[in-house]
């Protein structure tokens, strides 16, 4: 197993719980939730630094990790036991049934060659580990039970609520990836805020917390600061014989494995693949097809910011988990776009941020009327997210050529990257729902910005997957059709990307992946 | 305008001008007196601010900006160079936001980092964790015009069960 984010870690989980003998590696480490940024008051500054979603900023060297020059989008990660999810706001809605055949369904796109009825089983053992706080009934999904009480609204919430209802639009409490409730690895959240610098408290539904003790008590074997850096076959190409990975030492080391399942992420799965081209696989190992690195989507994403009079307390609670509507996330060839938005709300900033956008913005003078300004807005403010669906598209990848290497020698990857007329046009589109939300709420100021540069979190497509092997990388069940002891389990398989953030189906995925492993090869 | 009150400075300026520096810091964080809110000169900022390479680069650009645009390339007295900052700010805000632009955001860093501001202005000053935040329970009620609504989502191979929710 390769990476220990959300989708290595069910991979582990699954496989070690039936019996097999699974080593993980991962090139980070273990988070010590006591030295969260939360833990300090000055919290806000270490997303600047090394709890930055920024793998560059992280670094300290623009462009040193990850060359993402050529896109509009930077990309946005966690290297650790636990990867993005260390950092991720927890916001977590399953795709739509329909998201599985876009063709067949709205004309675009392509279908997957699984469907939500193979997943949904996986969905449901995946919302139980990992702890999914939200309400039954929801009239944008099929029946989902099992869910713990919803994260609090909060006053914004309420009054985001009251401008969904005054349209007649579809609005719902947020599927959260936050425990509510007191829980055997996970603590009560207490609303400590911001979530996307890690929870110190333990209730956000990090895989460090929820998959990892439980795949290491099956008695699976992490790995950490142990890098992979190269996938080896055999002659022919068709079977992986080795993963060289340099540890912490610097120390090359070669592991050999029956299987090797790669959940690396949508820029490190493929880079890895790419980094490992030999003379049976001359474009890079499992990419006869050419689609390695290709198709890669990424989720525009636009914010919307309304200023009340009310004071909305609106900086407390869970960051991005409060609510969100789906009232336009089906295709509606009417709109001029395929397919359809989400709308998510997300709490206020802290206030360095509110400081520093609000003055961006134009909003807050500098001078004598600044600190009335700030205050006017801070904790005033509510917020939606825009996220688009994004399609595939061939132009936009991860790419090694004349790529430049890293301090240890390593390819940085590139990204090409950038929007289709069908995001733009459906950016504009959500934009614009959402300043009619916050005028609908009784906002006194609306403002609106996309594409946001620092929102590549969703990184998916870049080894898609179908049945075809000219038309895709992996088979339905995530197995390279080119090498067939390896599997990709992370959202690289995707074939569409939804408008939704995919943890929640990624590790479905996963899940649905080592399932079929186990009966397909060990019966 | 006097002419002792003058001091020609050069186009280029080297190294950073402090008292144009405490213009600029007084002109664009003044703090609100009547209110008890610092302003950034008086919580010595600059002590912090000098310690980031990336502020002392930063600063030397604007501050020959002003130079050069506000000031004509001359060096006025404190009063004059107060007045300057205000009236150009006030009568050229865009131009004014692009000038400063490329410092406001290490200076909004360290001023809304600074716990006597904070206290001031009613903002936490202790680390989230452990103490959190209390939020109000909200009455579901206010979803019944989205539940009675029904069914939004589309399910392409649908089976009964699938369907019920």
């Amino acid at each position: 197993m390769i990476g220990a984010g959300p989708a290595g870690a069910c991979v582990t989980w699954s496989l070690a719980k039936a019996g097999l003998n699974v080593i993980c590696i991962e090139q980070g480490e273990w988070v010590d939730t006591n030295q969260l940024p939360s833990t300090k008051s000055n919290w806000e500054l270490e997303r600047f630094g090394k709890f930055s979603p920024n793998p560059n900023v992280r670094a300290g060297k623009a462009f040193g990790v990850i060359d993402d020059r050529n896109s509009p989008i930077s990309i946005a990660n966690f290297n650790a036991v636990g990867g993005s999810s260390i950092l991720f706001s927890g916001h977590f809605p399953r795709f739509h049934p329909s998201d599985f055949c876009s063709k067949s369904l709205d004309d675009v796109g392509d279908d997957w060659p699984i469907n939500y009825q193979d997943l949904e089983p996986f969905f449901s053992t995946n919302d139980k580990i990992m702890g999914v706080a939200g309400l039954e009934g929801d009239p944008a999904y099929p029946k989902i039970d099992g869910l713990l009480p919803p994260v609090p609204l909060g006053r914004m919430g309420e009054v985001l609520a009251e401008g969904f209802n005054n349209l007649g639009w579809h609005w719902w409490p947020s599927y959260s990836a936050i425990s509510t409730i007191q829980r055997s690895q996970q603590n009560k959240c207490i609303n400590l805020g911001p979530c996307n610098t890690g929870c110190s408290q333990g209730a956000k539904s990090s895989v460090d917390l929820t998959y990892w003790p439980k795949a290491i008590r099956n008695g699976a074997k992490l790995m950490t600061s142990m890098k992979a850096l190269r996938i080896e076959t055999d002659v022919t190409g068709s079977e992986v014989t080795a993963v060289i990975a340099r540890g912490k030492d610097g120390n090359l080391i070669c592991f050999r494995a029956e299987r090797i399942v790669l959940a690396c992420n949508g820029v490190g799965t493929p880079t890895l693949m790419l980094a490992s081209a030999s003379k049976s696989h001359p474009k890079g190992v499992g990419n006869s097809s050419g689609l390695v690195g290709k198709n890669l989507m990424l989720h525009p994403t636009g914010y919307v910011e309304g200023i009340f009079d009310e004071d909305l307390n609106s900086s407390i609670g869970p960051q991005g988990c409060c609510l969100y509507s789906h009232e336009f996330y089906e295709n509606d060839d009417k709109r001029g776009f395929k397919k359809g938005v989400t709308l998510q709300a997300l709490r206020g900033p802290g206030p360095i941020e509110s400081a520093i956008s609000g003055v961006a913005m134009g909003l807050v003078p500098t001078g004598k009327e600044h600190t009335k300004s700030f205050l006017s807005r801070y904790q005033h403010t509510a917020h939606l997210a825009i996220i688009v669906e994004d399609f595939a598209d061939q132009e936009n990848m991860v790419t090694l050529e004349d790529c430049k290497l890293d301090v240890s020698g390593d390819p940085i990857p590139k990204i090409e990257y950038r929007l289709s007329e069908n995001s733009k046009a459906a950016l504009a589109f959500g934009i614009n729902r959402s300043k009619e939300v916050m005028l609908a709420a009784g906002a006194k100021l609306v403002s609106g910005i996309g594409p946001v540069r620092n929102t590549g979190w969703h990184l998916m497509g870049t080894t898609k997957m179908g049945n075809d092997p000219k038309s895709s990388v992996v088979d339905r069940f995530g197995k390279c059709h080119d090498v067939s002891n390896l599997y990709v389990a992370d959202s690289s398989v995707f074939v569409t990307s939804g408008a939704v953030n995919p943890t929640s189906t990624l590790q479905a995925v996963a899940l649905w992946v080592a399932d079929n492993m186990l009966r397909n090869e060990y019966h | 305008m006097l002419r002792n009150e003058i001091q020609m400075i050069p186009k280029e300026v080297v190294g950073i001008q402090a008292p144009i520096v405490d213009g600029l810091l007084k002109a664009l964080l003044p703090g609100d007196t009547a209110n008890g809110v610092p302003g950034a000169m008086e919580i010595n900022i600059l002590n912090e601010l000098n310690k980031n390479s990336n502020w002392i680069d930063q600063v030397q650009i604007v501050v020959t900006k002003v130079v050069e645009v506000i000031l004509n390339g001359e060096f006025i007295n404190e009063q004059r160079l107060n007045q300057a900052l205000e009236e150009y700010s006030i009568s050229k805000p865009r131009k004014w936001f692009a000038m400063v632009n490329p410092i406001m955001g290490i200076l909004l860093t360290s001023y809304y980092s600074d716990e006597r501001v904070r206290q001031a202005m009613g903002i936490n000053t202790v680390a989230p964790f452990p103490n959190g935040s209390k939020i109000q329970d909200t009455d579901m009620e206010i979803l019944s015009p989205v539940y009675e609504r029904g069914r939004i989502y589309r399910f392409p191979l649908s089976s009964s069960e699938s369907n019920d929710r």
